[in-house]
């Protein structure tokens, strides 16, 4: 009797149909993760293992069970449905191996495909020995082998091919767990490890230690090879694919989230094939390359980069240069090889452009220089700042020193006429006004005109000496009361700039002097024109009194003569007496008129203190009217401080003729006539050719010199005659030097002459000098 | 016999003179103006010579500097009635030019004689 290989028992059958059933199931229980094309095929081929496994169990249990005939159909039938129950469960290592390495993501090995064809080939062929000859073992002499040999043949398979199979799987996914740097990787390895090596252990006690050590007979009855195995084999597949499913679950998000990543990135990714065809690029290469991602796809790598490139290993370019849009950019290119499949290799490109980057450290550079050169600036600038901050306080202080120093009042006003600045002498009149606004009605029309209009006006102010503004014809009365009234010119500048109304500067100089100079000047013109008038008459009166004198002349010593010749007590004596008497008359009259116009001339122009700076610089005006542009006049050394005692027409006539007299010599040549006037102190008489002898004594020196003709000596000696004249008929009487002399004398005046022909002549007229002390 | 020569451009004048002096017993001749008295000095010695100092033509300063020259300044008399300006205006510019004497319009006739005297004296 052949040993039993199926077992009786009604409980094992129903265990059997309900493993199988569930291997049908299977991918429908797993359904709400996974679909059955979508598991791997190590997966599969776990669950058709199962069901090969649990039907050729059922079918075992329902046909063939307990002990059969040896040599019978049944036994071969039997013998074949174990022998096909063997080729599943053979495989059974070789799957879970593979799910593990699938798991741990570890390489396949050949090597294990090889011993399963091995141990197939020696399943079928020991399967055939048993059918042809079921008592083959026997011979072997081993007592397993005779009571037991189909369970012990089978199981030295099972030790050969199955156990270490299984204990390597343990070993790998133990091995994987510890290199796994996921952590939920390393646990699930662990886990799977734990549960693998739990399940191996047990099936492997009760199904193969257990039975050998009891000599494969219990008290039910002989132990059945592989029971324990077919059913922890179909927990071992729940246990598998729960593992699978949550790998690959997270290996799903993790790629999605990857995808969405590489989508997301600015820097390029390209995917491409062996043959260098593309077939993904991100938004980032598309971007960057500027090529749409349809165009991309399908194009070869080659035409995207530079074709010298070596794509297909793993490398890193740095500065690629490529025209993109006609712009040199820069790329960093790194090529290197991912695992997509677990067979498939993909190519990838990750490249960043560099340009702007490089561009940007350029810039940075740049900027950093100009910031250094902006630095450097802002200390240039500051120093000029400081420099011209310097100059300003200089230039104000210059300015304020200048306005202060200024010998008239300043102020300045702003647009609303409030007061801004005033210089010294304002403030000592006004005092502070800082900031005090004048009304517009207040102020004169002509400083509105030139705040509202911008046009500058000058007027002049009277005050009396209240400090009351009074008119013109009021000033002019006060002055003739001999009451105090100052005169002010008002200057009101605009400044202009922008739009009216102006700011104001106003200027208000003190001219009280000045008029009373004019008045004095003005009097003593009135006093010359006067006396001009008077000489006129006189000259006029002069020449008439000539003429009369020599008739009367004529008639007084015809008379005399006659008186001579007759005797006393002659009638006609008594008449020629009494003609004598009348021509006396007349010349008495004749002298008391010339007397009276003489006299009256005289007390016209009284001898008065006088500038004869101011007389000099009358007669230069009066002579620069008729000079002839050949000649130049000079006044040199004008001691202003000189007084002298004088009358005014005087001494206006004498250095008019000498002057006119100069002028007259260097008519011909041109020349230069030159006025001085200074102090002169003679410490003894001076004696002079020419001219009287001068007493020592101070005196006010007037120097008249011409560079003309000069004269000699002859003409020099006559030139105070009168009449004398070297000028051609019609052109000057001579009485000029004649009339000086005169006056000169009047004056109590003296001269000295030097001339030298051809050089020109120097008249110096000596004038007692009016002191001090004296004036008062 | 003495010669004496009366210069000025009035002959009434001159006449007049030349009568006064000659009832004196001097010889005298009688010049017009500077010119036609410098052709009579010239030629002849004159004892006195009594001149104007405003004439037309060549006047009486230049006379009077001529005879300057010739060393007759003391046998000059200068006289004048004086004109457009006062006649001490003139003398006083004669004196300056060393005349012996000076005198005024009209003429006192004594004191002219005596002048004339004192210089022919003075020479004699």
């Amino acid at each position: 009797m052949a040993e039993s290989l199926y077992s009786d028992s009604p409980y094992l059958l129903i265990l059997s149909i309900t493993a199988l059933v569930l291997s049908f199931y299977f991918p429908t229980l797993m359904g709400s993760k996974m679909t059955v094309q979508s598991m791997p095929s190590s997966m599969k081929k776990l669950i058709l293992v199962n069901i090969i496994w649990n039907a050729c169990s059922c079918i075992g249990i329902i046909f063939f069970s307990g002990n059969v005939e040896p040599g019978s159909v049944a036994y071969n039938l039997r013998q074949v449905l174990f022998g096909i129950q063997a080729l599943a469960w053979v495989r059974i290592g070789m799957v879970s191996y593979e799910i593990g390495e699938m798991i741990m993501f570890s390489k396949i090995t050949t090597l294990r495909n090889v011993t399963n064809i091995f141990a197939s080939v020696l399943i079928v062929a020991l399967t055939a020995l048993f059918i042809i000859d079921p008592t083959v073992l026997e011979s072997l002499d081993i007592q397993i082998f005779k009571t037991n040999p189909i369970f012990a043949s089978f199981c030295l398979i099972y030790l050969l091919f199955l156990l270490p199979v299984f204990i390597g799987a343990i070993y790998q996914l133990l091995h994987g767990s510890m290199q796994a740097i996921d952590h939920t990787l390393a646990q699930t390895g662990r886990y799977m490890a734990g549960t693998y090596a739990f399940f191996v252990s047990i099936a492997c006690a009760f199904d193969i230690i257990i039975p050998f050590t009891v000599n494969l007979q219990t008290w039910l009855g002989p132990f059945h090879f592989m029971i324990w195995h077919q059913f922890l084999t179909l927990f071992l597949t729940f246990l598998c694919s729960q593992y699978y499913t949550s790998i690959s679950f997270k290996n799903k998000s993790s790629l999605w989230f990857l995808r969405k990543i590489i989508s997301k990135m600015d820097d390029g990714i390209i995917y491409f094939n062996d043959d260098g065809k593309i077939e993904y690029a991100n938004q980032g290469a598309v971007k960057l390359l500027a090529i749409p991602a349809d165009n991309l796809q399908g194009k070869s790598i080659r035409s995207v980069f530079p074709p010298n490139l070596n794509f297909f290993n793993e490398l890193v370019y740095n500065d690629i240069q490529m025209d993109i849009n006609g712009e040199r950019h820069s790329f960093k290119i790194h090529f290197f090889k991912v695992r997509q499949t677990m067979t498939t290799l993909m190519n990838v490109a990750y490249f960043i452009d560099q340009s702007k980057t490089l561009l940007l450290q350029k810039d940075l550079k740049t900027l950093n220089e100009q910031y250094v050169e902006y630095t450097h600036d802002l200390v240039r600038y500051q120093d000029r700042l400081n420099r011209e901050a310097r100059i300003k306080a200089e230039k104000e202080n210059v300015l304020n020193t200048l306005i202060n120093a200024l010998p008239f009042r300043v102020w300045y006003k702003n647009e609303q006429g409030v007061y801004q600045k005033q210089n010294q002498l304002d403030l000592d009149n006004q005092g502070s006004l800082e900031g005090v606004n004048d009304s517009r009605e207040s102020i004169s029309p002509y400083e509105r005109n030139a705040r509202e209009n911008g046009e500058a006006g000058v007027y002049t102010s009277y005050v009396n000496k209240d400090g009351i503004e009074v008119s013109q014809d009021e000033a002019n009365r006060l002055t003739k009361n001999g009451e105090l009234v100052q005169t002010f010119d008002n200057m009101y500048i605009p400044i202009l700039q922008g739009q009216a109304p102006f700011k104001t500067l106003c200027i208000k100089v003190d001219m009280t002097k000045q008029r009373r100079l004019e008045q004095e000047r003005n009097m003593l013109r009135e006093q010359k024109f006067i006396h001009s008038r008077l000489e006129e008459l006189g000259t006029m009166c002069g020449a008439f009194a000539h003429d009369y004198n020599n008739i009367l002349g004529s008639q007084i010593g015809f008379c005399q003569l006659a008186q001579e010749m007759l005797p006393k007590d002659h009638q006609a004596y008594m008449f020629i007496s009494e003609a004598l008497k009348a021509a006396e008359r007349g010349k008495t009259s004749l002298e008391e008129l010339l007397n009276a116009i003489r006299g009256n001339a005289k007390s016209a122009t009284p001898a008065i203190v006088i500038s004869p700076y101011m007389i000099i610089e009358d007669v230069v005006k009066k002579l620069t009217l008729t000079l002839p542009p050949s000649i130049t006049l000079n006044s040199e050394n004008m001691d202003h401080s000189i007084k002298i005692r004088g009358v005014v027409a005087s001494l206006d006539r004498i250095i008019s003729n000498m002057a006119n007299n100069a002028i007259f010599a260097m008519k011909e040549t041109g020349g230069t006539l030159t006025f001085q006037l200074l102090r002169d102190e003679l410490a003894e008489q001076l004696v002079t050719p020419f001219a009287p002898p001068i007493p020592a004594g101070k005196y006010a020196k007037i120097i008249i010199s011409d560079t003309g003709s000069g004269m000699d000596s002859s003409t020099l000696e006559r030139i105070f005659a009168p009449f004398f004249t070297t000028k051609a008929p019609g052109e000057g009487l001579g009485l000029g030097l004649s009339s000086a002399l005169r006056l000169l004398k009047e004056g109590n005046a003296y001269f000295t002459v030097q001339t030298t022909l051809g050089k020109g002549t120097t008249f110096n007229l000596y004038w007692p000098l009016e002191t001090e002390i004296k004036e008062n | 016999m003495s010669t004496i020569l009366v210069i000025d451009d009035d002959e009434q004048f001159n006449l007049m003179l030349k009568s006064a002096l000659e009832i004196k017993g001097y010889n005298v001749e009688t010049a017009s103006n500077g010119r036609d008295a410098k052709a009579l000095y010239q030629n002849k010695q004159y004892d006195v010579i009594i001149t104007d100092i405003i004439m037309p033509d060549v006047d009486g300063y230049e006379v009077i500097l001529d005879l300057r020259r010739l060393n007759m300044s003391d046998r000059t008399i200068a006289v004048s009635g004086g004109g457009r300006t006062a006649a001490e205006d003139y003398l006083v510019t004669a004196q300056h030019f060393d005349v012996a004497a000076t005198f005024n319009k009209p003429v006192d006739l004594q004191a002219l004689r005596s002048k004339v005297e004192e210089i022919i004296k003075s020479h004699s």
